[in-house]
C-alpha cells in the first residue's frame, strides 16, 4: 500500500468513526451491540447446514432434459396435418377458380348453343324487358318504312 | 485461502463447479445473511431471501465478468432481493413490518439481555420505521463499518446519495427516540 492509499484509508477510518459517534450520541454503544447480537441470532447449525441444503434445492430445480412424449408428438403431427391440408385445399380452390374463368371461352360452340337454346326463353324475356325499358316500338317503325317504300 | 476470483474461474470452467460454489457460499453466507436479517428481522424470511440470492448467483455466475468484487455483486443481489421481498410483503400483509404490532414488541421482551428492554424495543422500532434505503445504509455503515463507495455500489446509487441516506437515517432515529 503506497502512502496515498494509506492516507485514504486513514481518512475512511476517521469518517466511519465520526459516523458511529453520531449514532452513539443517541444510544450507548452497549445497546447497539446488543441490538446487533439479537439481529444475528440464528438456529443452531444453520450456517453448517446451509450450503448442502442450498445445493440440494438447486439440483432439484435444474431443468430436466426435454423428453419427447408420443402423445405430444401425435398432437403436433395432427396439427401440422390439419394446417397442411387446409393450405392445400385453399390452394386447390384458388386454382380451380382460375381454371373456370379461363375455361369459359374454351367451351365448345355446341355446348354454348345448347346452353343458349336451353335458356332461350330467359334470354327472350330479358330482351323484351330491355325493349320495353327503351320504349322502342318496332311495329310502328316497320310500318313507316313500308310507307316510304 | 483460495480467492474468490480463483473459485469463480473454477466455476466458470465447470471444474468441480459444485465444490467451487460451496466454497463461495461458505465464505460469504454469514455476512449476506446478516445483511438480509437486519432488514427483515425474522429468520425464516432471511433464510428464504438468502436461498433466493444464492440460487440467482448459481444461475448468473457463469456470466460474471469480475468487473467488481464478488462480494459487492453478491450483496447487490441481496439488497435487490430483500427490497423485492419487503415490497411483496407490504402488498400482501404488512404485520411483520408494522411497528405498532405488539407481537414484534414481544420478541424483544423475551431476551435475557440485562439492559432495559424498553430501550431495545425503542431502538428496534425506530430502525424498522426507517425507509428501507436509509435502514440499509445505516446497518451497513454502523454495524459493518462499510465505506460509502461500496455501499453506493451495492445500492446502485452515488456516494453522495449513500451519505445523505445515512445522515437522514440518524436524524430520523433521533426524532423517534426522543419522541416519548
Amino acid at each position: 500500500m503506497n502512502q496515498k492509499e494509506v492516507m485514504e484509508n486513514k481518512e475512511q477510518i476517521k469518517e466511519i468513526e465520526d459516523d458511529k459517534a453520531l449514532v452513539e450520541a443517541l444510544l450507548s454503544e452497549s445497546v447497539l451491540i446488543d441490538f446487533n447480537k439479537k439481529q444475528q441470532e440464528t438456529p443452531s447449525y444453520y450456517f453448517e447446514r446451509f450450503p448442502d441444503d442450498l445445493l440440494m434445492k438447486i439440483k432439484a430445480q435444474q431443468k430436466p432434459v426435454p423428453v419427447f412424449h408420443i402423445g405430444k408428438m401425435a398432437v403436433a403431427a395432427a396439427v401440422i396435418f390439419l394446417v397442411a391440408t387446409t393450405y392445400f385445399f385453399i390452394e386447390k380452390s384458388n386454382q380451380n377458380l382460375q381454371k373456370e374463368s379461363i375455361a369459359l371461352h374454351e367451351i365448345p360452340t355446341a355446348e354454348l348453343d345448347s346452353y343458349v337454346n336451353n335458356n332461350e326463353w330467359v334470354a327472350e324475356a330479358e330482351l323484351q324487358n330491355e325493349i320495353n325499358n327503351l320504349g322502342i316500338n318496332f311495329e310502328s317503325n316497320n310500318l313507316s318504312k313500308d310507307s316510304s317504300n | 485461502m483460495i480467492t474468490d476470483q480463483a473459485l469463480i474461474i473454477q466455476f466458470q470452467k465447470n471444474e468441480a463447479k459444485e465444490v467451487a460454489f460451496t466454497q463461495l457460499v461458505k465464505k460469504h453466507q454469514t455476512k449476506l445473511y446478516y445483511q438480509i436479517k437486519r432488514m427483515v428481522i425474522e429468520h425464516a424470511d432471511a433464510d428464504d431471501i438468502a436461498q433466493l440470492v444464492w440460487m440467482k448467483v448459481w444461475e448468473k455466475l457463469a456470466g460474471f465478468k469480475m468487473e467488481s468484487e464478488f462480494s459487492t455483486w453478491l450483496f447487490r443481489i441481496g439488497y435487490n432481493e430483500t427490497l423485492n421481498y419487503i415490497n411483496k410483503q407490504k402488498r400482501t400483509a404488512s404485520s411483520s413490518f408494522d411497528s405498532s404490532d405488539e407481537s414484534y414488541m414481544g420478541t424483544a421482551s423475551s431476551t435475557k439481555d440485562p439492559l432495559p428492554v424498553q430501550i431495545q424495543i425503542k431502538l428496534e422500532q425506530a430502525v424498522q420505521q426507517l425507509p428501507e434505503k436509509q435502514r440499509f445504509v445505516f446497518m451497513l455503515r454502523y454495524f459493518e463499518e462499510m465505506n460509502y463507495e461500496k455501499i453506493a455500489e451495492i445500492m446502485g446509487t452515488t456516494i453522495g446519495g449513500a451519505k445523505a441516506n445515512f445522515h437522514q437515517a440518524v436524524k430520523k432515529m433521533e426524532e423517534m427516540l426522543s419522541a416519548d
